[in-house]
């Protein structure tokens, strides 16, 4: 829910009722006003009357974000039925929901952290030490909403930015397991030098660790080839080229698919999130498998490591 | 989920407000102090300007009524000026609980103004805005505040 606090200007003090508000979300806008300012008085301890804006619409942005939760706690899609639902109601059930999703949260960023690969990489290292620091300073009573640490370390396939607080992260976290467990499938000195090929300085730089891998891995999977080694031999680049020039982009994107498929069942990866996720993954990369495969520089996105 | 709405303070709370300050009204007057109907109208108007320009909100009943019921015994408060001094004092409350950081609560920022105002400032409230309240808060700011004498400590 995007609620629409009109602070400023007569607005907020005027009496006149505003056009947003309809007769029958009447209700429901009402018991929001009863919990922001429950939640207000909780903020303060009942030691100060007034707040800053600022303070207010934190607390009202975290409102409408356990009200949502509450509402959708599966986190799908779900129209505020404003003239049916009890805000009141959703918002002690978004509570409810938010405590639960930190714990799962917890169980996710352990596993994060055991499952991590064991490639130095600073970005990957000081996200997963700061999200303990979110487990700390995270606040479900008032801004709940809010994600209390730094995320450094760049996903294959970005997390909406419609999500925040503890769905957010949660999120972030469930990505970066489909993503540790697929670079479990590969030997760190192959994934390594790969890396070194790329991108010199990876280990200090924001990139993605998994990204270089699959793609390789994929690009192997296009020649039915073992993906383990992530070697691209010069005649393995040849024999791509030859294949993937006479394509149309159509072509070229369904091989693609295919090939991440096949890629998938050789690693034995299963699940339905993960074969999504590196599809998506894939056909973002399209546009770069393209532009290479037209320029006869496959090598730069397939290179030789050993 | 977009579910956009705005949301408007009643008309009830005004009218709360109006009834807060009439009972107000009856504890002041022993002092000699009251406000009619037309005044505390005009304090609202006062109030609703000074919180939009310290860019804050106020929930349930206000403090006008804890400003009235602080303020009344004070020797420096005159019938003929109680309605425009309330209206000084509540701008200057909520300017200074904002440049305290929000550090001091409602009760403790009254008291202060209530001692510099009665005590240091005889009654100035220039004084009390432009030199206590003022060294109070930078006090505050710079976590050197160590007694609520209002300014009194840096002696």
């Amino acid at each position: 829910m995007t609620g629409t606090l009109q602070f400023t200007g007569e607005e907020f003090f005027s009496d006149s009722s505003g056009p947003a508000l309809s007769e029958e979300s009447l209700p429901f806008q009402t018991s929001i006003w009863k919990i922001l300012k429950k939640q207000v008085r909780l903020y303060t301890m009942g030691e100060s009357s007034s707040l800053p804006q600022e303070t207010v619409k934190e607390l009202f942005a975290s409102i409408c974000f356990l009200i949502d939760l509450g509402a959708a706690p599966k986190g799908k899609e779900q129209p505020l039925q404003m003239e049916k639902d009890n805000a009141e109601e959703l918002f002690e059930r978004g509570k409810k929901r938010a405590e639960w999703e930190v714990l799962i949260g917890k169980r996710l960023w352990k596993t994060a952290c055991m499952s991590a690969p064991k490639i130095p990489d600073r970005s990957l290292f000081d996200t997963l030490q700061g999200i303990g620091v979110f487990w700390k300073k995270y606040d479900v009573r008032f801004f709940a909403h809010q994600i209390p640490c730094f995320i450094d370390y760049q996903l294959m396939n970005p997390v909406s930015e419609s999500l925040s607080g503890i769905c957010y992260l949660n999120e972030y976290l469930h990505c970066l397991l489909i993503e540790n467990r697929f670079l479990l499938h590969f030997d760190v000195e192959h994934m390594q030098k790969l890396l070194q090929i790329i991108q010199p300085d990876y280990q200090e730089l924001l990139i993605n660790l998994t990204e270089p891998v699959m793609m390789q891995a994929t690009g192997l999977s296009l020649l039915k080839k073992e993906p383990y080694g992530l070697d691209f031999s010069f005649q393995d680049q040849e024999q791509l080229q030859l294949y993937l020039q006479p394509l149309s982009e159509k072509e070229m994107r369904q091989v693609l698919s295919d090939a991440v498929l096949w890629l998938c069942r050789s690693l034995k990866i299963e699940g339905s999130d993960d074969r999504a996720y590196f599809l998506k993954a894939a056909q973002d990369a399209f546009p770069r498998l393209s532009a290479a495969c037209c320029a006869k520089e496959l090598q730069n996105l397939f290179p030789h490591i050993a | 989920m977009k579910s956009d709405f705005a949301m408007v303070p009643k008309k009830r709370e005004k009218k709360e407000l109006l009834g807060f300050m009439q009972d107000c009204n009856q504890i002041t007057e022993r002092f000699g102090l009251s406000l009619s109907e037309k005044q505390i109208q005009n304090l609202e108007e006062h109030r609703i300007k000074a919180l939009q320009n310290t860019g804050r909100i106020e929930f349930g009943e206000g403090i006008l009524k804890k400003l009235a019921y602080a303020f009344c015994d004070s020797p420096f408060l005159f019938p003929n000026s109680y309605e425009e001094t309330l209206i000084e004092l509540q701008d200057l409350f909520y300017y200074f609980k904002t440049e305290s950081m929000e550090q001091l609560s409602d009760d403790e920022l009254i008291e202060a103004m209530k001692e510099i105002y009665n005590g240091k400032a005889q009654g100035s409230l220039p004084y009390l805005s432009q030199t206590a309240l003022e060294d109070l808060c930078r006090d505050l700011r710079f976590g050197s505040f160590d007694s609520m004498d209002g300014g009194d400590h840096q002696e």
